[in-house]
């Protein structure tokens, strides 16, 4: 395989030779060598905690290597900070958004290049000018009124746009992107890719990570997989397939799968939304959903960005007041006045964003487990740590963390432990009801596997679980049925292996036709 | 430029300082005859300089996501060095006033420095850095003249040092401080509003590890804003001085509270990232124009710092107020810019 790499057809534009990074005791990158082709997709692969980012993070000169050299142009380059990299050319699209939320479109554009006139003034009027060509380029066409919107105002994934802008304004060589598509609409995924093939045909080199198998397969020209810091394969579009991939990542055989379990149909209603609407920022969010979840039943919510999902299951926890509709609990109508209510009725959710949402980062694993069920453990005011000790193994194990220690941060912990974490949280409330918005993002392909395990397990135990996605593969794994989203509104429903990617799509997308 | 409502509705709150200061301008002036005097609004503007020009400087620290304690202290030490150097002088030496002055903002500025490379090089949280720096510049203040008073620094009547002249003379009829106020205010608001470096120091206080991704050297960033609230409070500290031609250790106590009140009045967030330096002088002016009509009516000392409290409470409320109306009403803000920009363009 080594052999058709070395004779292909695009020149290496930047080649990281033996990259190692350790920090502390852990090597986190193992004398990794890594080329990015000019005019091609460089794509990276790994499970979390591979070593993808750490690469990244030493190319674009966000953190410096232990060993190793970066070599463009047949130099080497220094790069020490973000500044250097840039400057030769090197753009980085985080997967953590680096979009400054109190500064404009443009001025985010710009940040940290400012065009400059007079010496000393910026240079608001051509930064606009070229903002705007920029944004053209990404599929985002904006007037100079929207570019002069604070961009803390605008959707992930316009802010994800916004920053692919940036690059392109400063004309990077090459471009990294750190799952770019993970916060985007299919919509926006597609005016991506566009621009992608446009950038590859003006021979800029381009590296993507992401998790998403079927758009690495589309888009990818070189592919380098890691695992455990080190390369655990490589090899050209035309020899690569599904299965090598996973092969390679996980050193073993087999995609993520799940049990689906049978369809409950006998089993009591749990769960009961009846005409729920939701205002958002002065618009209608979610307009009269009606849907029914089973005791034991696990029922997906497969939507776009914006399409009212996560506000359904906000609502559903207690997050915001409905204007309309009520939820029934148990044959019981339910008032879900605040989260705390909720949570007595029996309904918790696992928030999308667990960094910024859920986890603690300065405590450890049994004390983000336990932090939501504290007033279980108090005796007279103290806390029973045997007690709480005892009942947050017993759930650890039920989610199966894989720690050496529930008395490590949580942070030492991969995405995919940490959003076990998570669950393990929402389980230690005894909920009636499990809401899960997006409970695999950012999380490698076993994990998933594991977490689909889990959560089919708790089904089997009589929980009833309600989730959101994005991924129709999620979507076909977890579910018993999947309901689809648009608009705020249930576009369609669909029995678990009894529907396609397509017709899901297709449901989910608002208006087919609207917007050429 | 046509405007929808909803641009108007946070064109309002956002002028609210400016309309508050309007209102107690007409308040005071209706009940108390003397209050709207050319003389009177000459002292009040000369108090008014003193909070402004610390203010100003605050402004960027604040914005930077910093905050900056020692400005009282600084402004304490710099009179005292500069009282020292044209009394005691250098190595036995007197100095001239400008060298006695520039000394005195050299040393501001160190102090200033001193702050920014313990927030940024040692990492101590800028709260804490200054609070070190304002007891170490007190106690400097106090050190050099063992807590005496350096006195008649506007020279002898037969030789004038030309001292006085600084806080005390008059151009075009307004007070030097005044004029002092309004260019420092004017370049620090074209520097912040106008500048990559006013525009970095938004980023940083925005989401410093953006910042920092997007290649904007930070700590730099963050050590200038220090020593400029530095120089800021080393020219209140001269004026100070000049004004009352003799310089005490004790000057500029509890200063760098009015300060921060009169940033926190003009808008600006203490989280950073948010706010103007028009802001912080309409602020600053609020509460010296509070503090003057009251005492022309009367109202009792004691009263007027509960005022004084309640009205910084009231404009924080307000503030977190207009941003969840701002978010309420962003569909329509989003229209009318949309709409905005196809005239434009």
């Amino acid at each position: 395989m080594t052999e058709s790499i070395q004779g292909s057809l695009h020149p290496i534009a930047l080649e990281a030779r033996g990259m190692s990074k350790r920090y502390g005791a852990q090597l986190a990158l193992n004398d990794v060598t890594f080329r990015v082709r000019r005019g091609a997709v460089n794509v990276l692969i790994g499970e979390n905690g591979a070593g993808k980012s750490t690469l990244m993070k030493l190319i674009a000169g966000v953190e410096g290597p232990t060993a190793g050299e970066i070599w463009m142009d047949g130099k080497v380059l220094r790069i020490r900070s973000p500044r250097d990299a840039t400057a030769a050319g090197i753009a980085i699209v985080h997967q953590e958004l680096a979009v400054l939320d109190n500064l404009n479109v443009s001025e985010n554009i710009f940040a940290g290049r400012e065009l400059v006139r007079a010496g000393v003034l910026v240079d608001q009027r051509n930064e606009e000018e070229q903002s705007g060509v920029a944004l053209q380029h990404v599929g985002m066409p904006m007037n100079l009124g929207e570019m002069r919107i604070t961009s803390g105002d605008l959707s992930l994934g316009c802010r994800q746009l916004v920053e692919l802008a940036r690059s392109l304004a400063h004309g990077a060589k090459i471009l990294i992107l750190d799952e770019p598509t993970s916060a985007l609409s299919a919509a926006e995924a597609a005016t991506l890719y566009r621009v992608i093939e446009d950038l590859k045909s003006r021979g800029v080199g381009i590296v993507y990570i992401s998790h998403r198998l079927h758009e690495l397969l589309h888009l990818g020209d070189y592919f380098t997989v890691l695992r455990d810091g080190r390369v655990a394969g490589e090899g050209v579009r035309a020899d690569v397939d599904r299965a090598w991939i996973v092969e390679c990542m996980s050193g073993r055989h087999g995609t993520a799968s799940a049990p689906v379990g049978e369809v409950r149909s006998a089993a009591e209603m749990t769960l009961v939304v009846e005409e729920l609407s939701v205002r958002q920022s002065g618009r209608p969010a979610v307009n009269g959903v009606n849907l029914e979840v089973r005791k034991g039943e696990v029922v997906g919510i497969y939507g776009l960005l914006g399409s009212g999902r996560t506000e359904l299951l906000e609502t559903l926890a207690g997050l915001h007041r409905p204007t309309a509709g009520r939820v029934k609990l148990c044959g019981k109508v339910a008032e879900l006045k605040n989260v705390t209510a909720a949570i007595r009725a029996g309904i918790t959710l696992a928030p999308e964003d667990r960094q910024r949402d859920s986890l603690i980062p300065d405590l450890s694993i049994r004390e983000n487990i336990s932090l939501a069920a504290l007033e279980n453990f108090s005796r007279h005011g103290f806390l029973a740590r045997a007690d709480e000790a005892g009942e947050v193994k017993g759930i650890a194990d039920q989610v199966q963390i894989s720690a050496q220690d529930l008395e490590l941060p949580v942070t030492t912990l991969s995405g995919g432990n940490q959003q076990k974490v998570v669950l393990a949280r929402c389980l230690m409330r005894r909920p009636i009801v499990l809401l899960l918005d997006e409970p695999t993002r950012g999380v490698d392909v076993r994990a998933k596997a594991d977490i689909y395990a889990v959560l089919r397990g708790l089904a089997m135990q009589g929980l009833s679980v309600l989730f959101t996605t994005s991924e129709m593969e999620e979507a076909r794994l977890l579910a018993d049925r999947v309901l689809v989203m648009a608009r705020g509104r249930i576009a369609a429903e669909f029995q678990a292996g009894n529907f396609t990617d397509e017709a899901l799509f297709a449901a989910a997308s608002p208006m087919v036709g609207a917007s050429a | 430029m046509r405007m929808g409502w909803a641009d108007t509705v946070v064109l309002l709150l956002k002028l609210r300082a400016v309309l508050v200061l309007i209102v107690l301008l007409i308040l005071f002036s209706a009940l108390t005859p003397s209050f709207l005097t050319a003389n009177n609004l000459s002292i009040l503007a000369k108090h008014v300089a003193i909070s402004a020009l610390l203010a100003v400087g605050m402004t960027f620290v604040v914005l930077a996501g910093g905050i900056d304690l020692s400005v009282g202290s600084i402004a304490g030490l710099s009179g005292m060095v500069a009282g020292g150097l044209l009394t005691v002088g250098l190595f036995g030496h007197s100095t001239g006033v400008v060298a006695a002055v520039l000394i005195a903002l050299l040393v501001s500025g160190f102090v200033g420095l001193l702050n920014g490379v313990m927030v940024t090089q040692f990492g101590v949280a800028p709260f804490i850095a200054t609070l070190g720096t304002l007891y170490i510049a007190r106690g400097a203040a106090l050190l050099l003249s063992h807590g005496a008073t350096f006195p008649n620094l506007a020279g002898t009547a037969t030789k004038s040092t030309g001292f006085a002249s600084i806080g005390q003379s008059f151009f075009l009829g307004v007070p030097t401080p005044v004029w002092m106020m309004a260019v420092v205010g004017a370049i620090a608001a074209v520097v912040s509003l106008r500048t990559p470096f006013g525009r970095h120091v938004y980023a940083v206080g925005g989401n410093e590890r953006a910042a920092r991704l997007s290649g904007i050297r930070v700590e730099q960033i963050k050590v200038i804003t220090y020593v400029f609230s530095g120089v800021c409070a080393g020219l209140v500290g001269i004026v100070i001085a000049s004004q009352l031609e003799s310089a005490h250790p004790a000057t500029g106590e509890s200063f760098e509270l009015n300060a921060i009140a009169a940033v926190v009045l003009g808008g600006t967030s203490l989280m950073g990232g948010r706010g103007s330096v028009g802001g912080s002088l309409i602020g600053a002016f609020v509460i010296g124009v509070l503090a003057d009509g009251l005492v022309m009516m009367g109202v009792s000392e004691f009263w007027q710092i509960v005022i004084k409290g309640v009205v910084i409470v009231l404009a924080v409320t307000v503030d977190q107020l207009q941003l969840r109306l701002q978010s309420r009403l962003m569909p329509a803000l989003l229209r009318s810019r949309a709409s905005l920009g196809k005239v434009t363009i």
